[in-house]
C-alpha cells in the first residue's frame, strides 16, 4: 500500500479471512515497520494471523485458519484504538488545516473591514473566499464525523458490547475539495492577473508538496526519528512557501500585474521630471462639457473587477505647468449587479468623509449632502460640503447597478454641465 | 451512563490482569485466559496487543525482556489495586442482585 495506490500481487486461490486493524502510534514520518508494529505482527503471527499489508497506521492481516479467533475481540478496546488513530491521523491534521482556513478568512474579514471596495473588486479575493469555506467544510465534515462516531460507538461498545463501524464521508470532502479547485481555476481565468502568476503559484505548491513528500520518504528510509523527520519536512514545506511567496510578490509588485496596459502618447518635462501624456479612451472628458484650450492627458487607471464589483478610475487633466489652472475632471465608476454590494460601496464612499474636530474646538465639516438626483436621471445624488468653503465640486451619483464618484478642479459645473456628465456616465 | 476510560474493566481486561499475577508472554496469556474461563473468554491477538500497550502505559503491568514476541508481562501494584477495586465492584453487584432479585432467581 503506497500513499496513493494499492498494488495487488497474484496468489493461489484459497479461502482466507482478512482483518484490518489500526496502529495509532505509527505515522507517515516513522520508518516502518516500527518496533511496536513488529511486536504486534509477531504476536498476531503466533495466533495464526499474518501480515498482508501495512501503511502507516493501517495493518491488514490474513489467516487461512477458519477457526482462528478474531483479531479484535473487545469492542471497547477496538473503539479506543481506532479513535486514537483517528485523532492522530485524521482529526488533528484537519483541525490544523481548518485553523489555517479560519485564519485566512479572518485576514479576509479584516481586509474587507479596512477597505470593502478594494476587497470586493479584487477578483482573486472574492473568488477564493468560498474556497476557504469549502476547505473548512471538508476538514470539519471528517472531524465532526469522527467525533460523533466516537460519541456513539463508545457507549455502544461499553453497554452492549457492539462495535459500530465508522462511516467517514470522505467522498463528501473530496467533492468540497474538487469544487474548491474549480473555483481556484475560475479565479485564475476571472481576474486580471496574468496566467503566469497562477502558473508560478502552482509551481510553488508542487515544489512544496513534492519536496516535502520526497524529503519525508528519504528521511524515513534512512531511519531518522519521526520527530526529526516531521520537523525537517515541515521546515522545508514552510521555507518553499515563504520563499516562493516572497519572490512572487516581489515580481508582482515590480511588474504591476493586473493594471491596465496603456501606452504613453507623449511626454513633457517639468522641474526636472518627465511626465507622460496618455490618450486613453475615457467616457467623460473636459471637452465634453466645455471648450478647452489646454492640452490634456486622458488616463484610464487600473481596472479591477470581480464577479461582485468592477471599479474603473479615469482622469482628464491638463499638462502642467503650461496649462496649470485649466479645468480638470476625474472620476471612479463602480459597477455591480448586486444591491447589497452597491449599498456597501455607497456607504463606504459616504463614510470616507468625516467631520473633524480642530485644535481650537471648531468642527470641520466634510460630508456628502443629498442633492436632487432627478436632473441626472439618478436614484440618489450627493455633493461634498466643507464647512470652510461650502460646496465642493465633488459628486456621488447612484444609478441602479452603478455608482460614480465625480470630481472637478478649476471648474464649478453648471447644472447643464453636470447633467451632461451624468448622461455620459450613466449605465 | 457510559463508563469512563478504564474506570471499570471489561471482562477481557479483567482476566488479562488476573492472569498476569504470574509472568507470561503474549501467546501464553491468550492460552491462560482461555484456560481460566474454560474457553468462555478468549482475547484476540490484536486486542491483546492494544491492551498490553495501554496497561503498560498506565503502569498497571510491566514488561520484562526486550526480545520481540518474547517479552514477558506481569501485574504491578497499581494494577493489583485496580483489579481489587474491580473485584469489590463486582462483589457489590452480586450483593445487590442477591438483595433485590437473588431469592426469586435462585436455581
Amino acid at each position: 500500500m503506497g500513499s496513493w495506490f494499492w498494488t495487488f500481487t497474484e496468489t493461489e486461490p484459497r479461502p482466507l479471512q482478512f482483518s484490518v486493524t489500526y496502529f495509532s502510534k505509527a505515522s507517515e514520518y516513522d520508518s516502518l515497520p516500527t518496533d511496536g508494529q513488529q511486536d504486534k505482527e509477531a504476536l498476531c503471527a503466533q495466533s495464526g494471523w499474518h501480515l498482508a499489508a501495512r501503511r502507516h497506521d493501517l495493518q491488514v492481516f490474513y489467516t487461512a485458519d477458519a477457526g482462528a479467533p478474531p483479531l479484535e475481540t473487545d469492542p471497547v478496546v477496538q473503539v479506543e484504538s481506532l479513535y486514537r488513530a483517528m485523532v492522530r491521523l485524521t482529526m488533528r491534521p484537519r483541525l490544523f488545516t481548518a485553523a489555517l482556513c479560519l485564519f485566512w478568512m479572518l485576514l479576509c474579514w479584516l481586509d474587507f473591514r479596512k477597505n470593502a471596495i478594494r476587497f470586493l473588486s479584487d477578483g482573486f479575493d472574492v473568488i477564493t473566499l468560498p474556497v476557504w469555506f469549502l476547505l473548512l467544510a471538508a476538514c470539519m465534515v471528517e472531524t465532526i464525523t469522527c467525533f460523533v462516531w466516537h460519541r456513539r460507538a463508545k457507549p455502544a461498545a461499553e453497554e452492549s458490547g457492539l462495535f459500530l463501524p465508522p462511516h467517514i464521508p470522505t467522498r463528501v470532502s473530496w467533492v468540497f475539495v474538487a469544487v474548491a479547485i474549480l473555483l481556484l481555476c475560475l479565479a485564475a481565468f476571472g481576474t486580471t492577473l496574468p496566467p503566469q502568476w497562477y502558473l508560478a503559484w502552482l509551481v510553488i505548491c508542487f515544489a512544496a508538496i513534492g519536496g516535502g513528500t520526497l524529503l519525508r520518504k528519504r528521511l524515513r528510509e534512512k531511519d531518522y526519528p519521526a520527530g526529526i523527520n516531521q520537523a525537517a519536512t515541515s521546515f522545508l514545506v514552510l521555507a518553499v512557501y515563504v520563499v516562493g511567496i516572497v519572490v512572487l510578490l516581489a515580481v508582482s509588485i515590480s511588474a504591476h500585474p493586473g493594471q491596465t496596459e496603456h501606452v504613453a502618447a507623449g511626454s513633457y518635462e517639468n522641474n526636472g521630471r518627465t511626465y507622460e501624456i496618455y490618450n486613453d479612451p475615457i467616457p467623460l472628458s473636459v471637452s465634453d462639457l466645455m471648450e478647452a484650450d489646454a492640452v490634456y492627458s486622458s488616463t484610464a487607471f487600473a481596472d479591477s473587477a470581480s464577479p461582485l464589483l468592477r471599479q474603473r478610475m479615469y482622469d482628464h487633466s491638463p499638462n502642467v505647468p503650461q496649462y496649470a489652472g485649466a479645468p480638470t475632471v476625474w472620476y471612479t465608476i463602480y459597477d455591480t449587479d448586486f444591491d447589497f454590494v452597491q449599498n456597501i460601496v455607497v456607504n463606504q464612499l459616504l463614510s470616507e468623509h468625516r467631520d473633524e474636530v480642530q485644535e481650537d474646538g471648531t468642527v470641520f465639516t466634510d460630508s456628502y449632502f443629498p442633492i436632487d438626483p432627478t436632473a441626472y436621471g439618478a436614484e440618489t445624488a450627493y455633493q461634498l460640503q466643507w464647512s470652510t468653503t461650502g460646496s465642493i465640486p465633488q459628486y456621488l451619483l447612484c444609478w441602479p447597478g452603478r455608482v460614480v464618484e465625480l470630481s472637478f478642479a478649476y471648474l464649478e459645473p453648471t447644472d447643464e454641465q453636470l447633467a451632461k456628465a451624468a448622461e455620459l456616465l450613466a449605465p | 451512563m457510559p463508563r469512563e476510560r478504564f474506570k471499570t474493566l471489561t471482562e477481557q481486561m479483567f482476566y488479562l490482569l488476573l492472569c498476569l499475577r504470574e509472568e507470561y508472554r503474549g501467546m501464553e496469556i491468550l492460552e491462560k485466559v482461555r484456560q481460566m474461563t474454560d474457553g468462555r473468554v478468549s482475547i484476540g491477538s490484536g486486542t491483546l496487543y492494544d491492551l498490553l500497550e495501554q496497561f503498560t502505559a498506565k503502569g498497571w503491568i510491566e514488561a520484562t525482556g526486550a526480545l520481540r514476541g518474547r517479552r514477558r508481562y506481569r501485574i504491578t501494584e497499581k494494577g493489583t489495586a485496580m483489579l481489587a477495586r474491580e473485584y469489590q465492584r463486582l462483589q457489590q453487584q452480586v450483593r445487590d442482585y442477591e438483595c433485590y432479585a437473588g431469592k426469586e432467581a435462585q436455581p
